[in-house]
């Protein structure tokens, strides 16, 4: 059995058209994953890709609309009560925004006291050691706990919120961007405690990205999402060293390397504005596709072992194994 | 090679804010100059001043108790010399900006046609606005010009809202471009069209591009030479082939050790230890000793001079030939 494991997962949002029109929004469109315990797994795509949605699914803070969610084998959105403390207890997640997610007249020893409290996991007396170990455990001193959260740097405050997300001890994480408004030197610190924390505790992570270079450095496994759907997934390796579709292709060609003088990556993707609707009949990425033939349009391609065991594709000309993919 | 007057040269820049904490130095003596065919980056964390520094070229900072001091030359004109009229001609005609968020500089109640006609409307005299416009739009790969100028902001995504910020901004022909992070807010599919659409029309319209980023993969896609920026002083500054390749600074060092690579697999990134100096509480000596792996004594009491270490490549550190 898994420590996660997601199964067709479909989430609608209630939206309109540009007429007003009522109509629903697939943000995430039959995703399905596994992740074992003290794995970590690299989500990436566009923005609108749906990742973000898919993270929060997973946790329960979005209700599905079709499959399952189950953590160590059960399923979590039909958690009520107890259970579902006692889910949240052992997954957490790391948002984008830590100054939107921290109370701004809470001090942060308070704020991380407040987790302990709630789920009550340590005795009262403990609590403030717990706090301080904590704050130490993401390279923070004892004298941040008396401050408030605009007295951080934003690499602090990303610190803050990966201890409260650990306060508890979960088993599984999922951390949102965590990185994507930091400087890289700080970029760095946070990635490389992200790392030691997953291995020391054997958490699992779900890295939420844009970012394929930062993916490549904390996880094992990476998945490609494009408007709510998987479009390849495996080991990093194997996606990220050998893109076989033509999305991931694309995306891999567009991270600038500072090694890389004066390449400049070619900038074929049509804007996302030219992109087909998510209801369209075909694969939601053939009106950018460079390789676009007429099945596209008609047949949404399935993600299919491609390269090995284990690395998906959903094209239809990879599917072919046409020359030149 | 010719000696060419630059379009952009500065010398000892200085900005300074007077604040209840002290005198901040945001600037502190930036010399840099921009060559009327290039690309040039400015690079450097959050809070090292290099937003500052390319809004001070056209006196475009306010703040409390502010002070610019030192020699701005811009297309063979001094500007400290000039009035607040003569600026103001200047700004939009001869210098020009584009910044990260282009919701957040464009008016989201009028159409983006009428906004970037007013760039033309302000400095230049056209009788046919809208062809004028049209053709803007056109060129910075606006699909649809003749009725997509009667859009608002919102109705555009963030990359062709940047594209509308790009055709406000060439519409008086600068002759530097000003890019602020003009892609971090957007995908990185996105940001890679708006690059070769800089490098395009740069090349088109012959205007330098003065790029102000933290990301030293688009520095080196982009960029002919780099200046590194740390609390308010360039450290290096050189060509890309030199700064990227051959750095003589730790900073520089570090900061390239922090990014993680797609094309080979890192055990373990270093970064930078520490973090960058409140500007009011600037540390003794060198500006980075206490982050540097290889400060000395004199690294804490004395700051070093910029030194030359190869043709066109300078370094502010005592300790540079252990980088070597």
């Amino acid at each position: 059995m898994s420590l996660l494991e997601a199964t067709d997962v479909t989430v609608r949002f209630a939206s309109h058209d540009a007429l007003g029109r009522r109509r629903a929004l697939t943000a995430v469109a039959g995703v399905s994953l596994r992740l074992e315990e003290g794995e970590r797994l690299g989500v990436v795509g566009e923005s609108g890709s749906g990742k973000t949605t898919l993270g929060r699914a997973l946790l329960a803070l979005e209700s599905i609309e079709g499959g399952a969610v189950t953590f160590q084998g059960r399923n979590v959105h039909a958690m009520k009560g107890s259970a579902l403390l006692a889910f949240r207890r052992r997954a957490q997640m790391v948002f984008q925004d830590p100054m939107g997610s921290l109370n701004p007249r809470m001090k942060i020893g308070t704020a991380l006291n407040e987790v302990l409290a709630v789920h009550q996991v340590v005795t009262r007396a403990e609590r403030s050691q717990r706090v301080l170990d904590l704050l130490a455990q993401v390279g923070l001193t004892a004298s941040y706990a008396g401050r408030y959260p605009h007295e951080f740097s934003g690499g602090q405050r990303q610190r803050v919120g990966l201890a409260r997300a650990l306060a508890l001890n979960p088993a599984f994480i999922v951390a949102d961007e965590p990185v994507s408004a930091l400087d890289v030197s700080v970029q760095a610190q946070v990635l490389n405690l992200l790392k030691d924390i997953s291995e020391q505790r054997r958490m699992a992570c779900i890295l939420i990205a844009h970012d394929l270079a930062v993916v490549n450095y904390v996880c094992q496994k990476v998945m490609v999402m494009y408007q709510g759907r998987v479009v390849e997934s495996g080991s990093c390796p194997d996606v990220l060293g050998q893109p076989h579709h033509p999305y991931t292709q694309a995306l891999r060609a567009a991270v600038p390397d500072p090694d890389d003088l004066a390449v400049r990556v070619k900038g074929a993707v049509l804007d996302r504005s030219a992109a087909g609707r998510e209801d369209s009949a075909g694969c939601a990425y053939a009106p950018r596709c460079p390789r676009v033939c007429e099945r596209c349009w008609n047949e949404i391609p399935v993600l299919r072992e491609a390269n090995g065991v284990g690395h998906g594709v959903a094209c239809h000309r990879v599917e072919k194994n046409d020359p030149g993919v | 090679m010719m000696d060419v007057d630059p379009i952009l040269d500065v010398r000892d820049l200085r900005v300074t804010f007077r604040t209840e904490e002290g005198t901040i130095r945001a600037v502190d003596g930036i010399d840099l100059t921009v060559n009327g065919d290039e690309t040039v980056a400015l690079v450097g964390e959050s809070g090292c001043g290099k937003s500052v520094a390319s809004l001070a070229l056209a006196r475009l900072v306010a703040g409390p108790g502010l002070k610019i001091t030192g020699g701005v030359r811009l297309a063979g004109r001094d500007l400290p010399g000039l009035s607040d009229r003569e600026l103001r001609r200047l700004r939009g005609a001869t210098i020009s900006y584009i910044f990260q968020d282009p919701m957040a500089s464009l008016n989201p109640v009028k159409p983006v046609g009428a906004q970037i006609g007013e760039a033309i409307r302000l400095h230049r005299k056209v009788s046919d606005i809208d062809s004028e416009v049209v053709r803007l739009m056109k060129l910075v790969g606006l699909p649809d010009p003749e009725t997509r100028r009667k859009a608002y902001p919102h109705q555009f995504s963030g990359g062709m809202q940047q594209r509308v910020m790009i055709a406000m901004a060439l519409a008086c022909c600068p002759k530097v471009l000003v890019a602020d992070e003009p892609t971090t807010a957007l995908d990185v599919t996105i940001q890679a069209q708006i690059f070769s659409l800089l490098a395009a029309l740069r090349a088109e319209l012959k205007m330098a591009v003065l790029l102000i980023t933290h990301n030293l993969g688009l520095v080196a896609q982009n960029a002919q030479r780099v200046y590194v920026m740390y609390s308010g002083r360039i450290m290096e500054s050189g060509s890309c082939e030199a700064v990227l390749r051959q750095s003589a600074h730790p900073y520089t060092r570090g900061l390239l050790a922090a990014v993680p690579r797609l094309r080979h697999s890192q055990e373990r990134m270093t970064g930078i230890e520490g973090t960058v100096p409140h500007p009011a509480h600037l540390p003794s000596g060198c500006r980075f000793h206490p982050r540097c792996p290889l400060a000395e004594e004199r690294c804490r009491i004395v700051e070093p001079e910029m030194q030359t270490v190869g043709e066109g490549h300078q370094t502010r550190c005592h300790c540079w030939k252990q980088l070597m």
